[in-house]
């Protein structure tokens, strides 16, 4: 009994890693750590901008949502911007992601809400950054905002 | 004797150590692993994946066969993935409600990969814990399964039964773990940029700050622009972070090293989160295994809180408290805000705070020896190596 025992610890031990080292990398869910590792893209910003949609539902309430705001998130900030890449391609992608995206920003948003949308306003958000100011970005305070779309949430059936 | 057998010969040597307290210790590395996931879980919403259209699905290789699923799937699968944690909290059935655990959560994980985003820490809490934990015996101590045996007039287990057999689990997570710091300082090696471009630190942390708080909400502290600019600070700290990455392996080489990794990696972590905003909780489920846990309940844990006289109820009590408990739980995590408050500590704790949390205790964990070495010229004590 204890032999067996022995040889599952063993060889499952040295198996699974075994597996991390030869599949990292390739294979979900044997991921190694390759984050950052490059260092690309990640010079500091004098200028960042995202979209924010400003949501009325149709008991005429107003709503702000971020893109943060469309998915409930965990702990790995890396890679996490589903809500970015939803905004991106239902306000601003072609004419065919936009076909299929804003009828799934509509339903992602009443999810989120928990309540039925009348209209959606698309607005692009500007801030200057500057190191040298404590913070260096009042995220209250947008250089710039500047309208993109607007659709009514029936349109898009 | 070959080099291989050697090397055989003292990995087998190094796996079946005896460890002190080992039966007790995994018996409450359990329950801490069962709360943690499901306050790791409380904010969450798996139900979001029913919505995300069925075009968005590419499926990982190893989920590459299978179809996207109806979409009160995912709902029912988080529902289910509670209650085994509930089963597996309370340590009935433990073998079964893990297998559930590593499969409904490892599920989950890979479909919201294939639909929204990569998920790649928390396959420690969801792949790597309950996979090793599927072959333990975290389940003899401290568990409704010990209580029944016990019942039945089977021998019972002592928490302070150091056997191998007991903690092999956790020192395969360290192996698993080392791995991973292990690549992550060689990919940079190969890489080569952390050792030639001296500002990348410096400016990651600068524009890492601004875009966790665009991305994730996560507050700029004024420590993070004013370390990055400094190139005195930010040039070493990129070397400390190679080292610490470097070095981390040698946890399962050396007792002074291990006790030294282990105090220092949550301060590690909890620079991360503070100039970063990289939390990186999910790792907790993994360290979480490796403290003695039976010793530290044994000091500090109160007499009037421990839960005695359940040996005096009947098993079939027991067993309908244990799975009624699961039911109620994992009914009420979808229908009501109850269940996710409760064990999400009603938001005491979050993803952004809980290092910052834990911070004191470990301080104190470093610095209480060293104080009791100053004020009694005591000798240190040695570190028990996993």
């Amino acid at each position: 009994m204890e032999t067996q025992e022995l040889r599952l610890a063993k060889y499952f031990t040295a198996g699974i890693s075994f597996l991390l080292m030869a599949l990292g990398g390739t294979f979900w869910p044997f991921t190694l750590w390759d984050m950052y590792s490059t260092g690309d893209n990640y010079s500091p910003p004098t200028e960042v901008n995202r979209l924010e949609l400003h949501v009325l539902d149709k008991s005429g309430k107003q709503h702000v949502l971020r893109p943060m705001d469309l998915y409930t998130l965990d702990d790995d900030t890396s890679n996490q911007t589903p809500g970015h890449q939803l905004m991106q391609k239902a306000i601003e992608g072609n004419a065919k992601q936009q076909a299929i995206y804003r009828p799934y920003l509509i339903q992602q948003v009443e999810f989120v809400l928990d309540t039925q949308i009348e209209q959606v306003e698309a607005w692009r958000y500007f801030w200057q950054v500057d190191f040298e100011q404590q913070p260096p970005i009042d995220i209250n305070q947008p250089a710039q905002t500047v309208l993109i779309d607007r659709f009514l949430a029936d349109s898009t059936d | 004797m070959s080099f291989f057998q050697r090397l055989e010969h003292r990995y087998v040597q190094w796996l079946t150590r005896p460890a002190q307290n080992a039966a007790g210790r995994m018996g409450l590395y359990r329950i801490i692993y069962s709360v943690f996931y499901l306050w790791f879980l409380s904010p969450l919403k798996f139900s979001e994946l029913s919505l995300v259209p069925k075009s968005r699905w590419e499926p990982t290789i190893l989920f590459s066969s299978l179809p996207a699923l109806p979409g009160v799937s995912y709902p029912a699968m988080e529902v289910l993935l509670v209650m085994a944690l509930v089963l597996l909290l309370l340590g009935y059935k433990t073998r079964l409600a893990n297998l559930i655990v590593l499969v409904m959560g490892f599920g989950l994980a890979g479909f919201r990969t294939g639909f929204l985003m990569q998920e790649r820490t928390i396959v420690l809490t969801v792949f790597y814990v309950p996979l090793f934990m599927l072959l333990s015996r975290w389940g003899e101590t401290y568990s409704i399964d010990a209580l029944l045996r016990q019942k039945r007039g089977q021998p019972v287990v002592s928490p302070h039964k150091s056997s191998w057999r007991y903690i092999w689990p956790a020192r395969g997570l360290m192996v698993v773990l080392s791995i991973l710091f292990l690549s992550a300082a060689v990919i940079k090696f190969i890489e080569l940029a952390w050792l030639v471009e001296p500002r990348l630190v410096g400016d990651l942390v600068l524009a890492k700050g601004v875009k966790s708080l665009l991305t994730n909400g996560f507050p700029i502290h004024p420590l993070g622009p004013n370390i990055g600019r400094t190139n005195a600070l930010a040039i070493p700290s990129q070397y400390v972070v190679l080292l610490f990455e470097t070095c981390f392996v040698l946890v399962l080489f050396n007792r002074f090293a291990q006790a030294l990794i282990l105090r220092l990696a949550p301060i590690f972590h909890s620079f991360n989160t503070l100039l970063l905003g990289i939390p990186f909780i999910s790792i907790l489920s993994m360290y979480a295994a490796f403290p003695d846990w039976q010793a530290l309940y044994e000091k500090f844990y109160p007499k009037a809180l421990r839960i005695k006289g359940l040996d005096k109820l009947p098993s079939s009590f027991l067993i309908a408290g244990s799975l009624g408990l699961a039911l109620l739980v994992g009914l009420l995590w979808n229908t009501t805000p109850s269940a996710r408050q409760i064990f999400g500590l009603f938001g005491l704790l979050s993803y952004q705070t809980l290092w910052f949390w834990l911070l004191p205790f470990v301080l104190l964990w470093i610095f209480s020896p060293l104080w009791r070495r100053l004020r009694g010229r005591k000798p240190l004590p040695t570190p028990e190596r996993l």
